[in-house]
């Protein structure tokens, strides 16, 4: 596979978590990951956009959402990062619980594990940073 | 955002005519399926064909559209594209939902 690295910036409003989807899943399929792979790497990226938009920043637009997305030999490594207000260790563990079956909400990070081999989240200078990786099978790329 | 609304009988065929059902479109497209419940109607089929891409709100809204017609009614899905359908999967929605690959089948099951 093709390797390199783009950082994709958005404001924090949900109107423009479209932007980064389309274009992580545009690179995806551009280095022949197949539509599924780029569709699966794009629902948990949007999701954890989505998260650092409605939760670290609860809301409020005019603050940034890093996205880097790393093309590597043998796995895509997509880091989110925001300055909001950090996720308590419980609240995370929390949501890797799957939600009641007709809950509206809480529904994110099961996407996230779903479609990636590994989802982290860590505080890294004052930053919350999601990292999500999905491994690239030999010969598949 | 627009939901193309089509009466079957007493069986309504509602159709979001936008690709995307994320944080951004959901709370409109939960606005406009409980316009529909509240105008009367309880027996939905909800046509997802035009739908490329949904997100966790999105699936919280379909959910949300499923509880307001429960007890009296019922919702059910057609025309899931397997993207949609690999979240429905990945959350087990796929158990919560009846699905049809056609809107006439999905009216036929409703309407009997």
């Amino acid at each position: 596979m093709r390797t390199g690295a783009v950082t994709l910036t958005i404001d924090s409003h949900l109107d423009h978590v479209f932007l980064v989807g389309v274009a992580v899943n545009r690179i995806c399929t551009a280095v022949d990951l197949g539509e599924q792979v780029a569709g699966e790497i794009e629902a948990a990226v949007v999701e954890a956009v989505n998260n650092a938009i409605e939760h670290a920043y609860a809301n409020r637009p005019g603050h940034q959402v890093d996205v880097c997305v790393r093309l590597e030999l043998d796995c895509v490594r997509v880091q989110v990062c925001d300055d909001g207000r950090a996720i308590p260790a419980e609240t995370w563990r929390a949501a890797i619980a799957e939600p009641e079956r007709l809950a509206e909400r809480g529904r994110g990070l099961t996407i996230m594990r779903g479609c990636m081999d590994d989802v982290q989240y860590t505080r890294e200078a004052g930053r919350n940073v999601v990292t999500l990786i999905k491994r690239i099978r030999a010969g598949a790329a | 955002m627009d939901v193309d609304q089509r009466a079957v009988g007493n069986v309504v065929v509602a159709k979001p005519l936008e690709r995307r059902l994320d944080a951004r479109s959901a709370p409109e497209f939960k606005a406009a399926m409980a316009r529909l419940v509240r105008d009367g109607h309880a027996r939905i089929v909800l046509d997802l064909s035009d739908v490329e891409f949904v997100d966790s709100s999105g699936l919280g809204a379909i959910v949300s559209a499923l509880k307001q017609v429960a007890g009296t009614g019922d919702l059910v899905l057609c025309g899931t594209r397997p993207a949609v359908m690999s979240m429905f999967k990945l959350t087990r929605l796929d158990k919560v939902f009846q699905m049809f690959t056609l809107p006439d089948d999905a009216v036929a099951a409703l309407a009997s």
